[in-house]
């Protein structure tokens, strides 16, 4: 039932809790690749930063969490602070000029999907709306991770 | 069982069976209507959808241009409607909203590089006015047909109109008028609302829905209801019931007999009224199901509608206009000519549109009679944004809690693409810290309301005339309500110009019973 809430962070998470998940080096990327490339990996970096816990909260309780708990009530509040961060962080990613449309679809993609997650956290909803709306943060992070790799960055 | 007789009963206590109602009991006749839920108002309502906050929001329609001041007049209703004082706003996508266009007292044209589009868009809509100031006044009279309303509309003046307006697609209008993609995407969301159609369709029913929203009052003009929508049902009710109608809530009629049997079952008990005349204030399709007879197939809604209680308006990047200005009229988000052939290409894809189609208005602006006082002195507002381009048919790719999320998060992210902040941020939150959001999609329609697959004109749209060659021997023919039954005539958004917040349906159908 919390598998995507926890494969959420991890995806968001590897190594997102000690330090920048990556960083866009040039080979032989267009420079507007690099650019946003790299703008978006800070957007995960800090969506996993401050999403993480709220899931960690949420994934060891009940199924509809308890919201007037503080922790989660602290851990919500927090998260939606970060994920409105990476959400802004992600659309200007993927508005770099002159990005190449493979780019900045996964990208607006994401934060379509991340703000879905925002929502639910304001709308105080149950684990499975919450695990749903995760899963599809995950792809949407594996197509635009992979569309940079592709595209010769290492973001 | 308990029985009973009355002249006429009417299935569906919204605005329109409201309306027949109070014309039939104003002529003398016996009037029961009968509501399935505990209020009656049907799509016509207002409520407080957000725990403690003191705001009075128009559910589900809002606006009101179809409702004809003969029957406001003829009832004795007090129904008031507020004038905005701007057209519409519409931000240019290609710059993330820092440049936008009004319309309105002064226009903005310019702003959006489409100056030399201002003098074909004012004629466009001037040759509109020829179709609609003379088809208007026959939306309450018997039908005519279809060579009748072009006789009428030739002697307006509007030969031409009639052509591009009636016989041709809408695109080729459009696209002569004005040059501008932002320009002709304006001008091409009226033929989109709860429509789903490209614009170059053969089929003509984004002509239809276009011709719907242009014709209300022969000018076009949308006001909001003082008061909310819910004042205009609370308003048809009491004339309803001032004249002597009957009116039962909690009514949940299960089946109807075209001999003139209604049975239904109401706190637990069960029911039958005969009729001489019964009233479907309900889809063809439910009416359908009432009668066990096949349903028709009906063309699915396409729209989804979300409510959204501010702490204040938002901060737009566009600096020339005042929020005041921009959410005044129509805030047309991600609406360009292309952005809308687009989106319909997704959806009919089975995706939800990225970016979504919306417009937005802002009831509190032209009427803050909705919010408590300290909320009006705390400069909330309330916003209601319309998505386009959502068919019905994308209840079939998730369950519908996930859909719903789906729709709300993308309406967002599209109104967050010409913001100058998230929308999230002055979102208001209810006493237990939720915010205040709630989002109505095709699905809920149809749970709620009884509104075939979402359909908010209760299947597709006709034109407000007959061929030639449709009989007009009855008098349900003449206005438009006939069933397959004598005695059961359409009341609703079902029948022929009944769509929208008009109480044309319901004055027709009590026109039909009192020519018999």
């Amino acid at each position: 039932m919390l598998t995507a809430t926890a494969v959420l962070c991890s995806a968001l998470g590897s190594g997102a809790a000690t330090g920048p998940t990556a960083s866009a080096q040039p080979a032989q990327a267009p420079p507007e690749a690099i650019a946003a490339c790299t703008q978006f990996a800070r957007a995960l970096d800090l969506a996993s930063l401050t999403y993480s816990g709220f899931a960690d909260v949420i994934a060891l309780g009940e199924v509809y969490p308890d919201y007037s708990d503080p922790l989660v009530s602290s851990a919500n509040s927090s998260g939606r602070t970060g994920l409105r961060a990476a959400v802004s962080t992600a659309l200007s990613a993927s508005r770099t000029p002159g990005l190449a449309p493979q780019l900045a679809a996964p990208m607006r993609s994401w934060a379509l999907a991340a703000t879905k997650l925002l929502l639910l956290m304001g709308l105080r909803a149950d684990v499975d709306r919450f695990n749903a709306a995760a899963a599809q943060v995950n792809e949407d992070t594996e197509n635009a991770q992979r569309a940079c790799a592709e595209a010769g960055t290492r973001a | 069982m308990s029985e009973g007789r009355v002249d006429t009963v009417i299935v569906g206590g919204g605005h329109n069976g409201l309306v027949a109602a109070a014309y039939l009991a104003k002529a003398g006749r016996s009037v029961r209507v009968l509501e399935r839920l505990g209020h009656v108002g049907g799509a016509a309502v207002s409520l407080y959808p957000f725990d403690g906050i003191d705001a009075r929001l128009s559910r589900y329609s809002y606006l009101v241009s179809l409702l004809p001041r003969r029957i406001v007049d003829d009832l004795g209703a007090r129904i008031r409607l507020a004038r905005r004082r701007y057209s519409s706003y519409t931000p240019d996508p290609s710059d993330g909203g820092r440049s936008g266009l009004l319309i309105g007292p002064e226009s903005t044209f310019g702003a959006v590089g489409a100056a030399a589009d201002e003098a074909g868009f004012g004629e466009f809509y001037r040759q509109c006015a020829t179709v609609t100031s003379a088809l208007w006044p026959t939306l309450t009279e018997p039908l005519r047909t279809r060579s009748e309303a072009h006789r009428a509309v030739v002697g307006a003046g509007g030969r031409d109109a009639w052509q591009w307006m009636i016989e041709r697609p809408l695109a080729e209008a459009i696209t002569s008028a004005v040059g501008d993609d932002l320009v002709r995407g304006v001008m091409a969301t009226d033929a989109l609302i709860g429509t789903f159609a490209r614009l170059d369709e053969e089929s003509l029913v984004q002509n239809r829905c276009f011709l719907y929203h242009l014709i209300g009052g022969g000018t076009g003009d949308w006001d909001v209801p003082i008061g909310g929508m819910g004042a205009v049902s609370e308003a048809m009710a009491a004339a309803a019931t001032g004249f002597g109608a009957e009116i039962v809530t909690g009514a949940d009629v299960y089946a109807i007999d075209p001999e003139g049997q209604v049975r239904y079952r109401c706190a637990d008990d069960e029911h039958v009224v005969a009729a001489r005349h019964i009233l479907a204030n309900v889809t063809p399709a439910v009416l359908a199901r009432l009668l066990g007879e096949a349903e028709p197939e009906l063309a699915p809604g396409a729209q989804v509608k979300v409510n959204l209680m501010l702490t204040r308006l938002p901060r737009l990047r566009d600096e020339s206009v005042t929020p005041e200005q921009a959410f005044g009229g129509t805030f047309h988000i991600n609406e360009t000519y292309r952005q809308l052939d687009a989106a319909y290409r997704q959806a009919a894809a089975g995706s939800v549109p990225d970016p979504l189609p919306c417009e937005i208005y802002c009831h509190t602006l032209a009427d803050p009679t909705i919010l408590s006082d300290s909320l009006r002195a705390a400069g909330a507002h309330t916003l209601t944004v319309f998505g386009l381009h959502t068919p019905h048919s994308l209840a079939d790719s998730a369950t519908p809690d996930r859909l719903r999320d789906a729709l709300t998060s993308a309406v967002l992210t599209s109104l967050n693409s010409v913001l100058a902040e998230p929308i999230q941020d002055v979102i208001m939150q209810d006493s237990s810290g939720r915010l205040c959001i709630e989002a109505k999609t095709t699905s809920d329609l149809d749970d709620a309301l009884g509104m075939t697959d979402g359909n908010i004109f209760h299947g597709a749209l006709s034109w407000p005339f007959v061929e030639d060659d449709e009989p007009l021997a009855t008098p349900a023919q003449r206005w438009g309500v006939a069933t397959a039954h004598d005695r059961i005539l359409l009341c609703g958004s079902g029948s022929r110009r009944g769509g929208a917040v008009s109480g044309i349906g319901g004055h027709n159908a009590a026109m039909a019973v009192l020519e018999r």
